[in-house]
């Protein structure tokens, strides 16, 4: 084989070479951002769970502690929901201590006071798991608009897979 | 503005971390502010970025030392029902010089409801994270050297070129 085949032969190897690391790489860049893309996804829709069922455990418990009258519970439930979205406020709690109180005078101080802890916990909670759900969204968000590796796979895989809208934190009239 | 029992204090929490640290992972701090705004507490999220992720901060206001005013706890644990109950525990004992007492409400709230926020809860935050320019400009550069010093390496494996018989030098049959 000649000299000048074997440098031919070597600058072609270079090039194979080259191109085979470059696939490689975009490869398994491809895979992972798919991976991450997909896990992201499911944290989110995990995520919004979470929000409701935080929101139901909340009200089961606020409910078996008040002991209000079953003819009031629709009433009760519509505070509950103004207290957890926010509508009155950061001291919301007061509102719905106002009306167990109302429904139920005779209550004692002690479960008063447990009931008032019980409202502040799974508003905190509830708060703490929308905070968590706008974070995955915008992370989900930045993966996808914010980096060089998202925008470039995003071309071919076209996420969002999942319509994002419908994982919205619940938010109250006052603050739309 | 000078605390009664300072080292008391001090031997108290030291009590509390060596006891409970490592069984509930978690590193308790004590903060005193001489402020009646509670709003100090967002002031010091701010500053603290909230604290480390097993630390749990229990911050109390005092204008009137040792009347206790306000009482906050800040931590990055999901156990929302301690920083409730704790903080009204405190805010209850209302008085600084009750120090066993405030130390023991931590300890029993912390014993018994703590949980700390592990790592993989996260791990999300770490999805949109990607090297730096400079940094990508390296790893592109050292995977260019590394392909082509393997690439030559691989040609030179052969040995030279005789252009005697053609073959290369390996292959040479010397008579």
């Amino acid at each position: 084989m000649s000299k000048t085949a074997i440098t031919v032969l070597t600058i072609v190897g270079i090039i194979v070479g080259i191109a085979v690391l470059l696939a490689t790489s975009l490869a398994f860049g491809y895979v992972n951002f798919g991976n991450e893309a997909n896990r992201s996804e499911n944290g989110i829709v995990a995520a919004w769970t979470n929000n409701k069922n935080v929101y139901d455990n909340g009200w089961k418990t606020v409910m078996e502690k008040a002991q209000v009258p079953k003819e009031y519970i629709g009433q009760m439930k519509d505070v509950y929901d103004g207290v957890m979205k926010g509508r009155y406020g950061p001291n919301g709690s007061q509102a719905l201590l106002q009306f167990i109180k109302e429904q139920n005078p005779t209550i004692d101080a002690s479960v008063y006071r447990d009931i008032q802890q019980a409202v502040e916990i799974f508003h905190n909670q509830f708060a703490q798991a929308q905070t968590e759900l706008v974070s995955r969204k915008q992370e989900y968000q930045n993966l996808l608009t914010g980096t060089m590796h998202g925008r470039f796979y995003n071309l071919v895989a076209h996420y969002p897979h999942i319509d994002l809208s419908k994982y919205d934190i619940v938010t109250s009239t006052k603050t739309e | 503005m000078p605390v009664r029992g300072e080292k008391d204090w001090q031997w108290l929490l030291d009590r509390l971390n060596a006891d409970l640290g490592a069984a509930k992972q978690v590193n308790v701090i004590v903060v005193l502010a001489f402020t009646d705004d509670p709003r100090y507490q967002y002031a010091l999220e701010k500053e603290w970025v909230g604290g480390k992720k097993n630390d749990l901060i229990v911050l109390i206001g005092t204008t009137r030392y040792p009347k206790i005013s306000w009482v906050r706890i800040v931590s990055w644990s999901t156990a929302e029902d301690l920083k409730v109950v704790l903080r009204d525990d405190i805010q209850a004992i209302g008085t600084l010089d009750r120090r066993d007492d405030i130390m023991g409400a931590v300890r029993k709230e912390v014993q018994g409801r703590f949980e700390r926020r592990h790592m993989r809860d996260l791990k999300y935050l770490a999805a949109s994270h990607q090297p730096g320019g400079r940094a990508l400009g390296i790893i592109l550069f050292l995977e260019c050297v590394t392909v082509l010093a393997t690439a030559f390496a691989s040609a030179n494996l052969r040995g030279d070129y005789c252009g005697g018989c053609g073959h290369y030098r390996s292959y040479h049959r010397y008579y």
